[in-house]
């Protein structure tokens, strides 16, 4: 299932993928499989992608 | 029996102790970034490289045990699987994007592969020419260059392929 949270929120902090993957010291095609809902990440990462875009947990991760 | 071996357990020792050294001296290796979805996909490919390694070590023996015949010498037979696995480990990596680190430049890599694949070449044309590669219907141990020039060969096929893939389709995917 795709992330398009996690995508709009990145694309509103007008951020590439590739921007995104170095703040959180992971390679773009990772953050590529996130968004894309190929690879679930482990805690950790989503914490650490939510301080950068500024998000909850909730707010980009939690399927409603 | 043991003087033939002492030069590789001398290599080994040296290795590991060099290992050890850099692992209590927190020595970083540049460019061997990995994250958590790369590190879980070069698990795969390992476990996909060990499962091809049976599987073809089960079905050559059984060939040879039923043909009766020897078609390589034990060297090559073992260092052949070893770069069957190894090919293996590499392509399933390299198309899941785990190959290199993420801080790593493929551009490099592609220039060592190609260089290590080339110099391989020119030994295994020189061991074709002086009809040292299959002696009595046997693939002789000198046959490790043109194995190795395959197995860089295969893999650097693989990096392009993987290069080009991502020029075409990751730009577009990349920003929004």
């Amino acid at each position: 299932m795709k992330n398009l949270k996690l995508k709009s929120a990145r694309a509103a902090m007008d951020l590439s993928q590739q921007q995104l993957a170095d703040a959180v010291g992971v390679s773009r095609q990772t953050i590529n499989a996130i968004e894309k809902g190929d690879y679930n990440p482990t805690v950790k990462l989503c914490i650490a992608i939510c301080k950068v875009l500024g998000k909850t947990l909730d707010e980009l991760f939690w399927e409603e | 029996m043991t003087s033939e071996f002492l030069p590789f357990i001398l290599i080994f020792i040296i290795i590991v102790l060099v290992l050890f050294v850099m692992r209590r001296n927190n020595v970083q290796v540049r460019g061997g970034d990995v994250d958590e979805r790369q590190q879980m996909i070069r698990g795969k490919a390992l476990r996909l490289a060990m499962i091809t390694i049976v599987i073809i070590a089960v079905l050559y023996s059984c060939f040879t045990y039923i043909t009766e015949t020897h078609y390589a010498e034990d060297g090559i037979s073992v260092l052949l699987l070893a770069f069957i696995g190894l090919a293996v480990y590499s392509i399933y990596a390299i198309f899941h994007d785990a190959f290199f680190g993420f801080k790593d430049r493929p551009l490099r890599y592609i220039l060592i592969t190609l260089i290590v694949s080339g110099v391989n070449v020119v030994g295994a044309v020189r061991m074709i020419q002086e009809h040292m590669l299959v002696q009595n219907g046997v693939l002789t141990n000198n046959g490790i260059q043109l194995a190795l020039a395959a197995l860089f060969f295969v893999i650097l096929i693989a990096i392009v392929i993987k290069y080009v893939m991502d020029r075409r389709a990751g730009d577009a995917e990349e920003l929004f």
